[in-house]
């Protein structure tokens, strides 16, 4: 049966593709977090997953160019946290190559793993991408909080 | 990030400190990669003990120094790395390229 979420709290910000906000992204949503008493791993799955998303964006989204990143962090009933992290840049060709691990356009510096740790580390990964117009991604991760354990 | 390095007995322990991703990754790598050409160690041991956190941009740093210091001929292991860091080397199977080690003192 499909679970039905109901939103307890959010947040959002917008910082342009600098990669010194590669760790402030990562620190914001892990201190709004803390409000659902993540464990250390699936706090470490989270940040690595934020990660993941705003490199891409900084990398591949607005290549040679900075833009505006925008990352919505949501806390759902029940206890799971939604962030979705946007950018305005190139969009993705054709995502389901995107997503297959080793794949990259990013050189020897990147290692083409991105997705696939978004996925593997969260519960759900949706992309949405439009050449041109740029690219949204959307991960959800169930936390097993402390008040049931 | 900050590269703390000792050479000794022909080991070569490059400890790196922070969080590594990828605003620093390619500096970092680059000034590991410049310690292991200065001094040429027959072995090279990355100790990440200090390293609490990784995204996938350690796995480039990774395999960029193992190929540099194998290149050298010299031997390359990876010591006390932490869970976070381990779960991101492994959905990667840089376990199955690369020596972990469990727990070196040093």
């Amino acid at each position: 049966m499909a679970v039905k979420y109901t939103e307890v709290n959010r947040f959002t910000v917008k910082f342009p593709s600098k990669s010194a906000n590669e760790g402030f992204a990562r620190a914001a949503v892990a201190a709004f977090i803390a409000q659902l008493d993540p464990t250390l791993d699936e706090l470490g799955d989270v940040r690595t997953a934020v990660s993941e998303a705003v490199t891409n964006a900084i990398v591949h989204g607005y290549k040679d160019a900075i833009g505006d990143i925008t990352m919505t962090v949501k806390l759902l009933e029940p206890d799971t946290v939604e962030i979705v992290v946007a950018d305005r840049g190139c969009g993705i060709p054709d995502i389901s190559r995107a997503r297959e691990p080793l794949f990259t356009t990013g050189g020897a510096e990147r290692s083409g793993m991105g997705f696939t740790i978004m996925e593997s580390f969260m519960d759900s990964l949706r992309i949405r991408s439009a050449p041109g117009k740029g690219t949204s991604v959307t991960m959800r991760k169930r936390l097993n909080t402390r008040r049931y354990r | 990030m900050k590269i703390n390095y000792t050479l000794t007995g022909g080991i070569l322990i490059l400890k790196p400190e922070g969080e590594l991703d990828h605003h620093c990754a390619m500096e970092d790598l680059g000034r590991m990669k410049e310690l292991v050409d200065v001094m040429l160690p027959p072995n090279v041991l990355l100790d990440l003990r200090d390293m609490p956190f990784t995204d996938s941009s350690g796995i480039a740093v990774l395999m960029g120094l193992y190929r540099t210091v194998t290149g050298f001929g010299s031997r390359f292991a990876v010591a006390n790395t932490r869970p976070q860091p381990m779960k991101v080397f492994k959905a990667a199977g840089l376990d199955r390229i690369l020596s972990f080690k469990e727990e070196v003192h040093i």
